[in-house]
């Protein structure tokens, strides 16, 4: 467990001089700033329909004499329903907005008599209610925080052999699973990192992390496999870089088919980064099914491509007594 | 001990063989020398050894294990440098080191003393990229040792070291095998097969020329010779025999003055040079 934590070392100092690891992390500022700043946040709040309930805001707003009346408002029209109770207290009732902006919104509407620690409800009509620079972030992490492990597993891999030190790991007592485990639960630690952070800088700290972090875990430990399966045999990083920067434009895949609902192929839900997103929307908003099945899926992923990368690995890279080009 | 027999290679395929007909053994605490010019075949038969290249005909063993059948544990046991430094170039001397020692499922040695061992103490803390080859040639070699390994490979541990950190080098390398380790070594380096080997292959065009102890390789080989100072006319003038000419010499000490006579053994390089008709240095 030890010689793991410090072969992780090794290799994430390795990480930290390796030019394109700095370019992932410039994006992923890029991404926060972009979210917060550049993307438009759709029409919410400010020209919401906001409806009320025996409560008056500091806001424009329709007040309603009926409870049933709000929640068919909010599920039919996209309203934002405020509920005022007896002890002082406020419902928000919408159909998938963030935590942030609900926030944002009682702030406006209440000043400093909010109670901020009002029950928020929410009825989930459809994913359009959530705003469109949040609604990118699950597609930004899985290909961001999540792919790193695609691109510098593999960049880490051939730069071993293009110093010839694989031939020095060969005959070593390392094999293959600790060479594997190293890289893979390095960039795991790095994708829950990067993809927390993110999430903080975009959404805030009201998430559930646990599954959170087990998601990104997940994710980004599959992510890494499946960049040293691809990385092994290519003979150095120039004949690599071309396919390997295909591949990952196919991960990205699922995300035209957010552009275009109408784009849905069977065979999207095959790429992981599909499934990812669909899991990180059940987290982030609370939308679509339960995350089990994903948690599920990309766990059983891992464990296949790990056995399959270790005899993959095993031959190509740590096989002695073989001819090596 | 490491056992090889009879090993030919053939990396063409075309029966063109890089070395054939090798057999020799290497025993603990002894260093054996793979003496010969560049493209002899030298770090062939070290990667044959070591089971980089597959062995396409002959036996290897290590003890009674076929190389073919090491698992990779075996490797706990084995040290090995490379002819070409092979290290992670942007990790500083000292990580290198501590990566490798990580790989060992035996205690291993403290990366400093090792780096203080081969001259590399105060470039510890700089990246092996900024390194010159000589310095990544030792720190390979402080690799090979860190887990004291019992079977040594040192595939021309002296190149292009200056002769003072070569000395050190030698002296650590002479260490290893009083440890116990049976240590195999490739140089091209006549003075250094001399001075530590205790047991010498001259190696040529893929063959085994001769093989012996450096002792016994001159006996067999190489012309002693006798020098005779002597002075003729007030001035000193050296004359030279060969021992077996030693008639003649009696009969020419018979007409000078000797002022000094003393012998000379023949240098292994001009041995090597008399076995294979080639000079180290082609
Ligand atoms: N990978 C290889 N493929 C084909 N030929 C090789 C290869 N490596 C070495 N050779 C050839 O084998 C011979 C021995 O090379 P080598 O073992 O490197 O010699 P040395 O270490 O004594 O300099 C040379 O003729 C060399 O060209
Ligand atoms: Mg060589």
């Amino acid at each position: 467990m030890n010689a793991l934590l410090a072969l992780m070392l090794q290799d994430c100092k390795r990480l930290l001089s390796n030019a394109l690891f700095w370019v992932i992390s410039v994006t992923l500022l890029a991404i926060v700033l972009l979210v917060n700043f550049a993307l438009p946040k759709s029409l919410l709040p400010e020209t919401a329909r906001i409806v009320t309930f025996q409560t008056t805001p500091k806001i424009p707003a329709e007040p309603l004499q009926n409870e049933a009346e709000l929640y068919r408002l909010v599920a039919e029209e996209r309203a934002i329903g405020l509920i005022g109770a007896p002890d002082g207290s406020i419902r928000v009732v919408h159909s998938g907005i963030s935590e942030k902006i609900v926030r944002a919104l009682i702030l406006q509407a209440y000043a400093q008599e909010a109670d901020l620690d009002m029950a928020v409800v929410t009825l989930v009509a459809d994913k359009g209610e959530i705003p469109f620079n949040l609604r990118v972030l699950p597609m930004f992490i899985c290909f961001e925080a999540l792919v790193i492990g695609f691109i510098l597993g593999g960049a880490l891999l051939l730069a071993e052999k293009e110093c010839g030190v694989i031939r020095a790991l060969r005959i070593s007592p390392m094999g293959v699973d600790r060479y594997m485990l190293a890289k893979t639960l390095l960039f795991s630690l790095i994708g829950i990192v990067y993809a927390g952070l993110m999430v903080v800088f975009c959404i805030g700290l009201q998430v559930a992390w646990l599954p959170f972090v087990l998601l990104s875990f997940l994710g980004a430990a599959l992510f890494a496999l499946l960049g040293l399966v691809f990385a092994a045999p290519f003979r150095d990083m120039n004949s690599w870089f071309f396919s390997m920067a295909v591949l990952l434009s196919l991960n990205m895949l699922p995300a035209a088919a957010y552009a275009a609902p109408s784009f849905f192929p069977r065979w999207l839900r095959f790429i992981p980064s599909y499934t990812l997103i669909s899991a990180y929307e059940k987290i982030l908003f609370d939308i679509g099914e339960s995350i089990v099945p994903a948690v599920l899926n990309v766990s059983v992923w891992c464990v296949c491509i790990y056995l399959i990368g270790r005899v993959w690995l095993n031959k190509i890279l740590f096989r002695r007594q073989k001819v090596f080009v | 001990m490491i056992r090889v027999s009879r090993v030919y290679h053939d990396y063409s395929g075309k029966g063109q063989y890089a070395v054939a007909d090798i057999s020799f053994t290497v025993e603990p605490g002894k260093i054996f020398g793979f003496l010969g010019p560049s493209g002899a075949g030298k770090s062939t038969v070290q990667n044959l050894m070591t089971g980089l290249l597959p062995l396409q005909q002959g036996e290897i063993y290590y003890e009674d294990t076929p190389v073919q059948a090491l698992p990779s544990q075996f490797f706990n046991q084995v040290g090995v440098s490379f002819e070409q430094p092979n290290v992670f170039p942007t990790l500083t001397g000292y990580e290198n080191l501590r990566y490798y020692a990580a790989l060992f499922a035996l205690p291993t040695i403290e990366p400093m003393r090792l780096l203080e061992r081969v001259g590399l103490r105060d470039a510890a803390h700089k990246k092996a990229a900024e390194y010159s080859k000589g310095m990544r040639q030792r720190l390979t070699l402080a690799r090979a040792l860190i887990n004291r390994p019992r079977y040594l490979f040192l595939d021309e541990p002296t190149s292009g070291l200056d002769p003072a950190t070569a000395a050190e080098i030698r002296e650590l390398i002479r260490e290893q095998a009083q440890n116990g380790a049976a240590i195999f070594l490739t140089t091209h380096h006549m003075e250094l097969a001399d001075s530590l080997c205790d047991t010498v292959a001259f190696l040529f065009e893929g063959r085994i020329a001769a093989m012996d102890t450096p002792e016994n390789l001159k006996r067999l080989y190489g012309k002693r010779q006798v020098h005779v100072v002597y002075a003729e006319q007030g001035e000193e003038r050296t004359r030279t025999f060969a021992l077996e000419e030693r008639h003649a010499l009696a009969a020419f000490l018979e007409q000078v003055e000797p002022i000094k006579i003393h012998s000379q053994e023949a240098s292994l390089e001009a041995i090597f040079l008399r076995v294979t008709g080639k000079g180290l240095t082609l």
